[in-house]
């Protein structure tokens, strides 16, 4: 009677977790907030990219605009400008921000290499 | 009563089971998003974003399109939040042109008519290797251009970009126009007060302002951090007994030794004064 008792006990504790996260991750998941720059869509990344390579146009201040990327793309900076220069392609980006992305990546992978 | 002993361990059982899973769902494990919007970030992300914003906005001078990109943060208030990160990064004595260019933004939320003159850039060279790195295989696989299309927000938005200029915005030096001792008891700490206008006489923000202490000692902080008083403010809360040197713009006059004045209320005791200090750009 006793060992049912406690079997009975383990199994209304796991019905009970399984409840539990089937609403908490399902039915009334926890609102969008306290996200990353890194799960950012694309197209706010690649105009997140564009705005460090316009930066660094100006100051030319690599390893801050290196810092800045690598929280887009998990610590990978040269990553995160390709990406976001395919999409910027696609989203029709001007020729001359493109240009900007591309001195971007030029001078990472430059750096990457000394 | 045996029967509701048995009743009770199960529910006892379930109540806990569901309090774990969701602590576990809701708290330490809670789901983790993708594709989402700037409005979502935490707030050191928001900070870096900010900052990010107010750079580019220094280089495009695009007020309209900054302005869009700080509305994806979706802030209450867009100036103030601006305005607390500069004087959070003015206070750390770090990134000064970042804290420039966050309070010259802020001053374009209250007046989004506001020009600058944008930063000397190194241009790209003519034909650069854009293609390189993004390879045909790539561009098919990973977004499709109807994907892009639908999801286009202002921020992405592509604007003409302006003519860049080797000046940049503080080239021209401000005169001191007239140095006054402000005597109101309702000032309660003793203030060095700037007002910079430009030759036409409208307030200019973002003027860097210096100011020094004979023994040692020097902070940095620019006009435009109250827009609610001028764009062309700033201020500066001085110490009893100190003396201080202060330099508007890059280029400006020094004025040397300025002082807690003294001034006196209708009892005859005395308090403490505020220094008014009135620049123009000469036209």
């Amino acid at each position: 009677m006793h060992k049912n008792r406690l079997v009975g006990f383990i199994i209304a504790i796991v019905v009970g977790i399984a409840a539990g996260l089937i609403y908490g991750w399902v039915i009334n998941p926890a609102g969008v907030k306290n996200t990353s720059l890194e799960s950012l869509r694309d197209d706010y990344k690649a105009d997140y990219v564009l705005m460090v390579a316009e930066s660094y146009a100006s100051d030319s201040n690599l390893p801050g605009a290196v810092e800045r990327l690598e929280a887009l793309s998990n610590s990978d900076a040269i990553t995160a400008v390709q990406q976001a220069l395919i999409t910027a392609q696609q989203m029709g980006y001007s020729n001359i921000e493109l240009q900007y992305m591309a001195v971007l990546e030029k001078a990472i992978a430059a750096m990457g290499q000394e | 009563m045996n029967e509701k002993r048995g009743s009770l361990h199960l529910l006892t059982g379930a109540v806990i089971g569901i309090l774990i899973g969701l602590l576990v769902s809701l708290v330490l494990l809670p789901i983790q998003y993708t594709d989402t919007e700037p409005y979502s970030l935490k707030e050191s992300d928001r900070a870096v974003y900010r900052e990010v914003i107010a750079r580019a906005y220094l280089v495009e001078a695009d007020t309209m399109r900054a302005l869009a990109r700080l509305a994806l943060l979706q802030d209450a208030n867009p100036g103030g939040a601006l305005v607390e990160q500069a004087q959070t990064l003015l206070a750390s004595g770090e990134k000064e042109l970042e804290a420039r260019a966050l309070a010259l933004l802020a001053a374009a939320v209250n007046q989004p008519v506001m020009v600058i003159t944008p930063l000397a850039v190194v241009l790209p060279s003519a034909n650069p290797e854009v293609t390189t790195t993004t390879t045909a295989p790539a561009l098919k696989t990973t977004i499709t251009p109807t994907e892009i299309l639908a999801t286009r927000t202002p921020a992405a938005t592509i604007t003409p970009r302006p003519t860049f200029t080797p000046q940049p915005t503080q080239g021209a030096p401000y005169d001191l126009l007239e140095q006054s001792t402000i005597c109101d008891p309702e000032i309660k700490e003793p203030l060095i007060q700037i007002f910079v206008v430009d030759a036409a006489g409208n307030p200019v923000p973002g003027v860097k302002v210096e100011i020094s202490q004979p023994n040692g000692g020097a902070e940095t902080f620019y006009t435009g951090l109250y827009p609610e008083i001028s764009l062309g403010y700033a201020d500066y809360t001085m110490t009893q007994g100190m003396t201080y040197n202060l330099r508007v713009g890059e280029a400006g006059q020094l004025v040397l030794n300025l002082s807690i004045p003294a001034c006196e209320d209708k009892e005859g005791k005395d308090y403490p004064g505020s220094i008014r200090l009135d620049y123009q750009q000469p036209k």
